[in-house]
């Protein structure tokens, strides 16, 4: 009785986890294909995928490198996008209470997908907290490379990715992990300007700078308010 | 534009690794009540919006640090209008592409 209660739960959270954890693999398709037309080969853009593991870090890493753009300013942005999944890690270390290798592997998996998911669940239900946490971060990491072959293999075979609308569809990826974020008026404004001054600064500094530089936008926002 | 090379390609890839698991070890190591002070949580959550929507506009109206209005933009566009429309994230992906395809293969 009590197992199958605890199964039936299992199953709740596991669908859950995979109704986040395969759509969000169709981006690495995007990623996979965005790296190839950067110039990264192939080992270096699975190594992205699994070693790395963070969307929005390594679509940056493959946006200043494929712009032309230095070492520095590529790890920088990588940096810069992946310093939440400290602060989720932050969040989750009293809930999931891991030690040793397990941490390791929770710290590795610690992504936005990951984090909502667990946190989505009834917070009382220690259990289901956990399970979303892992189903989720596991199962985005299994879909999340597969597709980022499935998308660096069919780039190989593409002369020109403006031609198929690769070009377009990576920033409207970016848009769409954007978009949830902006929920009200305030943070549509900062977004607008973190967007022109990106813009305004581009003629002027290094490829992958003028990412950077925005965020003096988000320390100026938040110190008060 | 020189293009970069391999073993730079490398390097990057490393160290922003090693910067990436340092960061999610530290969190789950470090004291709360460190980083939980409200301007450092005001900060942190702006910074993800800020860089994306950086990214998101150098990537579309930019080529070799040059300002460009093309079919990148078209294509942006008809994803936001997707995205309006609250469409799946699939379904913008490929409304921005298609879009995007159709302005530089016939206009």
């Amino acid at each position: 009785m009590a197992i199958g209660q605890n199964l039936r739960v299992s199953a709740k959270v596991f669908r859950a986890s995979m109704a986040v954890a395969i759509p969000v693999g169709f981006y690495g398709a995007a990623f996979g294909a965005a790296s190839i037309s950067a110039g990264l080969d192939l080992l270096q853009t699975i190594a992205l995928s699994s070693i790395l593991f963070s969307g929005a870090s390594q679509f940056a890493i493959v946006g200043v490198i494929g712009s032309g753009g230095g070492v520095l300013a590529a790890i920088l942005a990588s940096a810069l996008l992946g310093i939440r999944n400290g602060f989720y890690a932050l969040r989750m270390a009293p809930l999931l209470e891991t030690s040793g290798f397990k941490r390791l592997v929770a710290a590795h998996i610690t992504i936005d997908e990951a984090t909502a998911v667990a946190l989505a669940q009834d917070q009382s239900d220690r259990a289901s907290v956990r399970k979303g946490f892992w189903f989720t971060g596991i199962g985005v990491f299994i879909f999340w490379n597969l597709f980022t072959i499935i998308g660096a293999l069919s780039a190989s075979t593409l002369e020109d990715p403006a031609k198929w609308g690769l070009d377009s569809a990576v920033p409207a990826a970016f848009l769409a992990l954007l978009w949830p974020q902006l929920t009200d008026k305030r943070l549509r404004i900062i977004a607008l300007l973190a967007m022109m001054m990106a813009l305004a600064l581009s003629p002027l500094l290094t490829a992958g700078l003028p990412i950077i530089a925005v965020v003096i936008i988000a320390l100026i926002a938040g110190w008060k308010r | 534009m020189e293009e970069v090379s391999d073993q730079a390609i490398w390097l990057t890839i490393a160290v922003a690794v090693i910067v990436m698991l340092a960061m999610r070890i530290f969190g789950y190591l470090l004291p709360a009540h460190l980083v939980s002070k409200e301007r450092v949580l005001r900060i942190t959550a702006l910074i993800p919006i800020v860089l994306l929507a950086a990214l998101i506009a150098v990537q579309t109206m930019t080529t070799e640090r040059q300002i460009v209005i093309d079919h990148r933009l078209a294509g942006l566009l008809a994803g936001a209008i997707a995205l309006y429309l609250k469409r799946s994230f699939l379904t913008v992906m490929v409304v921005a592409g298609a879009t995007g395809a159709l302005f530089y293969n016939f206009l």
